[in-house]
């Protein structure tokens, strides 16, 4: 027994002489111990990640859906005025014709609608008084925020009209002459709402694709998670983002693409456009503004988390 | 250890970040309450009209139009209610199988119990008025509609039970885990905004009231422009404290690498 016990002591001891002739006491400690920090750190990381994906799913649907009826009012009047659209065009399908209980509900629903643009009247003349007056904004967003103006200025004479049962008068009487009046109008809101937001899509375009050369693995990774952790917490953050400028130029095409098929109608350049194309078009822009709404509050979730979850080691990745 | 009141870095930042000045204020009003933007106006034209009678067409037709947009976010809190309803009932259902197993106390149960109702209540009162609001735009939904009656005692009990949440609960405002700083900062904010809630909701409660006892139409200028506008008042102060918390979040970045300084 006593043999034993030497053996194994020299044994240690000529084991630990190889240790500390093959590397220095602090980094065998490292080696030895630090396994214990690296492992706790790890799961730092992972709790922290965790935590922040845990926020964001234990954010049912529901809530979400409610936020954005909450604060998109005007939008949920839109998809309840788009539903009554496609039910107002459902018996066409059997040949039958249009259902006229849902043509006033849409009819209805779109004039309101088109009245909740007015606090975007405001905002808008405000946003562009400043632009102008800082000289800051290229002339061609100058002209798109102005193309907005006019088009939401339109909008909600429009719907004011309508919800008193009248429409912009088809000719006035100025200066003694009979002018043309509401093609003109018309006219002028395609036209304006092609540019406008054309040019918003463009831009969008621009900004994905500088969105699209961050480099994740690039920066600070945060202490207390392994770089993977890090890399793949901000990716979902850019990714946010990505998404919520996705879904903007979506349905900034399709409220584009209704407002060309309106204008080739109203120029005569073909016949009448088939009343689905803008049933269909209107739901792709819907479908857009709630999935920007969901990638946004997504990011901010993230973004949250990220930034309380990792005090002063990192800063937070700002994407914008 | 924080630093002394008023002199700790992440504090003042915090206090700064309150500063949302009324252009940035309006701009988010109109961006996600554009309601309230359009109720401004109808009010105005109503105590007009109610002051100096209603001769003039064109106002009264403005302010109809404006009434009839303006009655629209009731379909939008009916959506709101709805939505919220499966969880409500869920809640209400677990609380009852843990009263019924007897894991809840009679008080807890009661508490979900008055909630729910509330809730219901408040569904139904604002179907109602979404209701009245679809009909007012010209839907052939009149098989649909419920009395104004109903409706207003909906509301009533919706507005009596969020009242009693003031009275019973505390201030709903998340804890800052890593900057307990904050805490103080946010729960100010919180509380002032819960408070404006209240005014909201005893408004909503008396108007309700009052239009069961008289009707709406019979009540003096005072009472059916007065609360409406105190409603209004009360709810865009609310969305003001919303704001700032938001805007305290927001400064995050500011606030950590404060704290970095500090540190260092």
């Amino acid at each position: 027994m006593e043999m034993t016990a030497i053996d194994t002591k020299q044994e240690l001891e000529v084991v630990a002489d190889q240790q500390v002739g093959s590397c220095n006491a602090s980094s065998c400690w490292i080696r030895d111990k630090g396994s214990y920090c690296v492992t706790a750190l790890h799961q730092i990381a992972v709790h922290v990640k965790d935590a922040a994906v845990a926020t964001w799913e234990s954010m049912p649907p529901a809530d979400m859906v409610s936020n954005w009826i909450g604060d998109k009012g005007k939008y949920f009047l839109e998809s309840l005025a788009n539903a009554a659209d496609h039910l107002r065009l459902m018996p066409t399908l059997a040949g039958r014709s249009e259902s006229q209980a849902w043509t006033s509900v849409n009819t209805g629903l779109k004039n309101a609608k088109n009245v909740l643009a007015f606090p975007s009247v405001l905002k808008g003349a405000h946003t562009f008084y400043y632009a102008v007056q800082s000289g800051a904004k290229s002339v061609r967003n100058l002209a798109g925020d102005f193309c907005y103006l006019v088009g939401d200025t339109i909008d909600t004479i429009q719907g004011g009209l309508g919800m008193v049962g009248s429409k912009i008068p088809a000719t006035v009487q100025m200066l003694g002459k009979n002018m043309y009046l509401a093609a003109p109008v018309q006219f002028l809101k395609n036209v304006t709402g092609v540019y406008g937001l054309g040019n918003t899509a463009y831009n969008l375009t621009l900004d994905l694709e500088k969105l699209k050369q961050i480099d994740v693995t690039q920066g600070a990774t945060p202490k207390g998670m392994t770089k993977k952790d890090g890399v793949a917490l901000k990716e979902q953050i850019v990714q946010a983002e990505i998404d919520n400028k996705w879904y903007d130029r979506l349905r900034c095409v399709s409220a584009a693409a209704m407002c060309a098929i309106g204008l080739t109608v109203s120029i005569g350049m073909f016949g009448p456009a088939s009343p689905w194309v803008f049933a269909v078009l209107g739901s792709v822009g819907v479908y857009g503004k709630y999935n920007m709404y969901a990638a946004k509050t997504r990011g901010e979730c993230f973004q949250t988390k990220y930034a309380e979850l990792l005090p002063e080691r990192v800063q937070p990745l700002t994407v914008k | 250890m924080s630093a002394a009141v008023g002199t700790d870095p992440i504090e003042q930042i915090a206090t700064q970040s309150l500063d949302i000045d009324p252009v940035t204020y309006f701009k988010n009003v109109a961006s996600d309450r554009g309601y309230y933007v359009i109720e401004i106006p109808r009010l105005t034209i109503e105590l007009v009209l109610k002051l100096f009678g209603s001769a003039n067409t064109a106002l009264g037709a403005l302010g109809a139009v404006l009434s009839k947009v303006v009655q629209t976010e009731n379909i939008v809190f009916f959506a709101q209610d709805i939505i919220a309803l499966p969880k409500q009932c869920t809640t209400f259902a677990n609380k009852t199988i843990q009263w019924w197993n007897e894991e809840a106390s009679l008080q807890e149960f009661a508490h979900q119990g008055r909630k729910f109702i509330g809730h219901v209540g408040s569904t139904v009162g604002d179907y109602a008025d979404g209701c009245a609001a679809l009909i007012g735009l010209g839907a052939p939904l009149t098989a649909l509609k419920v009395s104004s009656v109903v409706g207003s005692v909906g509301s009533a009990i919706g507005a009596a039970s969020r009242i009693t949440d003031y009275a019973l609960e505390k201030p709903s405002v998340r804890s800052h885990n890593l900057m307990p700083q904050l805490d103080k900062v946010r729960e100010a904010v919180a509380e002032s905004r819960d408070l404006w809630n209240l005014s909201r909701d005893v408004s909503i409660l008396s108007l309700s009231v009052l239009s069961l006892a008289v009707g709406f139409s019979s009540l003096p200028v005072l009472f059916s422009v007065g609360l409406p506008a105190t409603i209004l008042g009360s709810r865009m102060a609310a969305y003001y404290r919303e704001l700032q918390l938001k805007a305290i979040d927001d400064s995050c970045a500011q606030m950590l690498a404060a704290k970095k300084i500090v540190k260092k």
